[in-house]
């Protein structure tokens, strides 16, 4: 990884991984917004799923056409090994920055 | 919000979101997230609609609509982006791969947007003209304006009106007056004719003609001061310094010495007001000019004036009536002034046409016919990309387009893709045009008469402008393939069922469009050809061929009178076996006076053309006479009273008996003159005019012409003769000798120019086509293989093969031919208008425009016919 990930890059690949087979746009909308609180538009997170999708950090294929949906099919995400380093060199330079300045806010 | 239940099953009895909604989501929709994003958007519309009803729901979705709109149309940007870069590969690989067709589409709209070029320049450069003056919009000619009879006729104003506008009325800044003068310059040993202009000393108040040495402020105020424009200084001094030096200037009979007080810089090439002389006007016109003469004889003179700042034209001009103008109403005679701008006059509008002093204004059909034909070629080089992109489609792509709609491109994908190949085609084609362009400058710069310079990155950005239209013109020509290609089912284009099938109703009237206008520009240039043929080849009624014309107009006076000169030099001529008569003449071919009489019976004035001659006249021409006689030695009495007329003036003015008859009982004209003999009618004037009632006179003793008649055909040597002997009768005089026939061909100059012109054009169109139909036909037996296969296994000849393939192209040809008759019709007769002596229009050069391009049609197809209907019929089968 040459560049750590944005906050919402980030937010979407946790997202993924925690939704396991059933990470498609609604569901990693709505899982975001119960886990941060606020709610994203809806259509804020394609173009970053697509950017990370790009990059290689996520794959995606198409799903069946449900009549729920309006007879459109479900895109499907799913985490790829080069995501989960992402996540990891992600989650290591944010402890890294926050050695110390956690005990003194805490305090 | 949200639901546990996501990603299970659908709440029961859900509804689709809002209609107007769902279709705006759909336009913003990068194409890319379209199959699955509107989904999504629908999907938690449902759950939201189960939770919390529909009214919350339809307010959540058009929230959302919202508020994705900029993240998704920034998508659609960026992507839209990426694959443009595709399209573009993809473009120019195919068009790598068939470098055949990429030349003939590049190469036909390179010439179009060559022409569009040029016409682009001449057109600016047309609207520039005389700009570089000092806010010329302040400068006005004044004309004035006789009733005599119906038709009221712009004049050049009286010679003091000048003065008079400078004087009298405050919003005038400056007013000069302006005439022109052929002068003979002699300095030294050297002698040269030059473009003399006479002007009063304000010319530089009106007029931002910059002087590179001298004061221009007093220039011209020394009665025999002249000013050099810088051709003539360095043609008279070299590089020596021209100021306070002495020329010896004649001007019509007057001849003095001249102090050269100022030189000129080069004058712009966009100048309708041009000279190689600036003299006071008062040599030009002599001082009566300044007079408010009698009426009749007064002494007129072009007056040009500079507004000052501000001042309105429109109210000097209500002025002119309580003023100048009843100084101009004398006798039968009431006249009025009238204001015209300068900057309009280049281009003649209204009736500001006419000057004695500005060069001849440019006739917008120039303009007009170079754009046309310009388009024109652009418009068949169009339909050639059209055809070809189908048509290639219809052999070579089938596969990548089919395949590609089989993956799912979508019909705005593949329309994208082709109308890219239209503008990538044309953007080469620009460039190509570019080149074209500057490379036929200098010859169309000659046929134009013009300066101009590709200056692609000056003023106004043509460049901008010319990338602007190719896009347009790619993005054009692109969008039909694109639109009818993306349209087929993959299945059609497989079967290649399109192309010049039965769904191709737009290809062949491509087709027929290209052939007509082919056939059109092939015989309209035939019959331009042979009007301009005939006009050379026309007996004019006398003997062009061998008769010399040497124009003594620049003579000094003593040695222009005739008993002095002209038998000096006779003599001198006959003495050598080239020379068979030499005659003199008042008039030049073409430039003979016209007399205004009237007749008694008839209010209307009768123009009749005249001429004094010599007895020699009639032998030197070899003009024949068809009643009575010529004048001779033997009557004393026809030195006065005697006239030859042509039979135009016998018929038209004594159609019952001619000779003998008194020219008083003709006119009201008292004379005793009498009519001795008349002649065959001759063409005095070019063909482009009626022969006119002549008569001729004797008068040997005017004559500024001498004819010479050659004994053989043999022109050079004795040109030689008559220089020699010229130079022996009248040294340092300049000697300017033409053949009658050369002069005669001169005068159609312009027929010449443009028949080579449209030439040139119609032949590009015609090979443009040509290229089209021969790429068209490859296309079309590649297509027909197996049927060409089966037909010769069938036992079909060769003959019948070819037949096959070329049916289709020459029937489209032939109804090309039948429709564009009325049109070349018309056309033809517009043109043959403006001759009174003109070719026929006869129904077999219909035919053979029509026929030549048939012809050309199926030899083009048949060259490739021949050779598809010889493969082995067991190839062509197994081919798939």
């Amino acid at each position: 990884m040459d560049r750590i990930l944005t906050r919402a890059e980030e937010f979407l690949l946790l997202a993924v991984l925690r939704l396991g087979d059933n990470a498609y746009p609604v569901s990693i909308y709505d899982e975001i917004g119960k886990a941060t609180g606020s709610s994203w538009t809806l259509g804020a997170i394609y173009f970053p799923l697509q950017r990370l999708e790009d990059k290689g950090l996520l794959t995606s294929f198409l799903g069946d056409p449900t009549s729920e949906r309006g007879g459109k099919s479900r895109r499907y995400y799913r985490i790829t090994d080069a995501g989960l380093e992402a996540l990891a060199a992600a989650r290591q330079a944010q402890d890294i920055m926050w050695r110390g300045v956690e005990w003194a806010r805490i305090k | 919000m949200g639901s546990n239940q996501i990603g299970g099953l659908p709440p029961a009895g859900s509804r689709r979101p809002p209609r107007l909604g769902r279709w705006l989501l759909s336009r913003i929709l990068p194409s890319r997230l379209k199959p699955t994003a509107a989904g999504d958007f629908e999907e938690l519309y449902g759950w939201i609609r189960a939770k919390d009803g529909p009214r919350k729901a339809a307010a959540w979705y058009w929230r959302h609509v919202a508020k994705s709109a900029p993240a998704f149309i920034f998508a659609a940007l960026y992507w839209r982006f990426e694959m443009i870069g595709n399209y573009l590969k993809l473009a120019l690989r195919h068009m790598r791969r068939r470098p055949e067709f990429a030349a003939v589409n590049i190469g036909g709209l390179a010439v179009g947007l060559a022409g569009c070029i040029l016409a682009f320049f001449f057109i600016r450069d047309e609207l520039s003209f005389d700009r570089f003056h000092d806010r010329v919009e302040r400068i006005y000619e004044v004309k004035s304006k006789i009733r005599a009879g119906d038709d009221p006729v712009f004049l050049e104003t009286k010679g003091p009106v000048g003065p008079a506008l400078a004087a009298e009325f405050q919003e005038v800044e400056a007013a000069t007056r302006l005439a022109r003068a052929e002068v003979v310059v002699s300095v030294g040993e050297k002698v040269f004719i030059q473009n003399g202009l006479g002007a009063d000393p304000s010319f530089f108040d009106v007029f931002s003609f910059p002087l590179t040495r001298g004061d221009s402020a007093a220039a011209l105020r020394d009665p025999y001061s002249v000013i050099l424009g810088r051709e003539a200084a360095r043609l008279c001094f070299g590089t020596s310094d021209p100021m306070g030096q002495t020329l010896f200037i004649k001007i019509a009979d007057e001849t003095a010495d001249y102090t050269v007080t100022g030189v000129a810089a080069e004058i712009p090439a966009r100048s309708s007001l041009d000279f190689d002389l600036l003299l006071p006007i008062l040599r030009v016109k002599g001082p009566r000019v300044d007079q408010w003469g009698p009426g009749e004889n007064d002494v007129d003179a072009a007056c040009f004036i500079r507004l000052r700042e501000g001042a309105d034209a429109e109210a000097l001009a209500a002025k002119f009536p309580g003023t100048l103008d009843k100084r101009l109403s004398i006798g039968k005679y009431s006249g009025s002034h009238y204001l015209f701008h300068f900057v309009q006059y280049h281009r003649g509008v209204r009736d500001y046409s006419f000057s004695s002093v500005l060069k001849p204004c440019s006739s917008p059909i120039f303009s007009i016919l170079l754009t046309s034909i310009a388009l024109l070629v652009l418009l068949i080089a169009g339909m050639n990309f059209m055809n070809l992109s189908v048509g290639a489609a219809a052999s070579g792509r089938v596969k990548e387009i089919g395949m590609r709609k089989v993956f799912g491109a979508e019909q705005g994908n593949l329309f994208h893709q082709f109308r890219l190949e239209g503008i990538v085609t044309s953007l080469a084609a620009l460039a190509g045009g570019l080149g074209i362009a500057s490379l036929v400058l200098p010859a169309f710069n000659r046929f134009a008469g013009k300066d101009l310079r590709l200056d692609i990155l000056g003023p106004g950005w043509p460049l901008a402008v010319l990338i602007l239209l190719a896009v347009l013109l790619g993005a054009a020509v692109g969008s039909y393939p694109g639109w009818f290609l993306s349209r087929l089912r993959p299945t059609e284009l497989f079967r290649g069922a399109f192309f010049l099938g039965r769904r191709s109703g737009f290809n062949r009237v491509l087709l027929l469009f290209q052939f007509g206008l082919s056939i059109f520009l092939v015989t309209t240039t035939g019959f331009v050809f042979r009007q301009h043929r005939y006009l050379l080849r026309t007996d004019l009624g006398y003997d062009a061929g061998r008769v010399a014309a040497l124009d003594l107009r620049q003579m000094t006076p003593q040695f222009q009178s005739a008993s002095r000169f002209l038998p000096v030099l006779k003599s001198g001529l006959l003495r050598h076996p080239e020379i068979q008569t030499v005659s003199g003449s008042y008039s030049g071919m073409s430039s003979w006076s016209a007399m205004i009489l009237k007749r008694d019976s008839s209010p209307k004035p009768e123009v009749v053309r005249f001429n004094q001659v010599d007895p020699d006249f009639l032998p030197a021409l070899g003009l024949r006479l068809s009643e009575g006689r010529w004048f001779s030695p033997d009557y004393p009495s026809d030195e006065r009273g005697a006239v030859v007329v042509n039979e135009t003036f016998a018929r038209r003015f004594a159609p019952s008996q001619a000779v003998g008859k008194s020219l008083s009982e003709i006119f009201n004209y008292k004379t005793s003159a009498r009519i001795i003999g008349v002649v065959r009618d001759f063409h005095f004037d070019s063909l482009r005019r009626t022969i006119e009632p002549a008569m001729m006179s004797l008068g040997a003793e005017h004559a500024r012409w001498a004819f010479i008649r050659l004994t053989g055909k043999n022109l050079r040597p004795a040109r030689e003769v008559i220089e020699k002997e010229f130079k022996i009768a009248a040294p340092g005089h300049p000697f300017l000798c033409s053949f009658l026939d050369e002069d005669a061909a001169r005068q159609y100059e312009s027929e010449a120019r443009w028949s080579l012109m449209i030439s040139l054009v119609s032949l590009f169109a015609v090979l443009i086509a040509c290229a089209g139909v021969f790429a068209l036909a490859i296309q079309s037996s590649v297509r027909k293989t197996k049927e060409i296969g089966i037909r010769k296994v069938l036992g079909a000849s060769v003959l019948q093969v070819v037949g096959l393939l070329t049916g289709e192209f020459a029937r489209l040809a032939v109804a090309a031919g039948l429709l564009s008759c009325p049109v070349v019709f018309l056309a033809v007769r517009k043109i043959l208008t403006g001759y009174p002596y003109r070719i026929a229009l006869s129904p077999w050069m219909f035919l053979a425009g029509g026929g030549a391009m048939l012809l050309l049609v199926l030899a083009t197809v048949s060259l490739h016919a021949l050779r598809a209907a010889r493969t082995d019929p067991v190839k062509a089968l197994r081919r798939e």
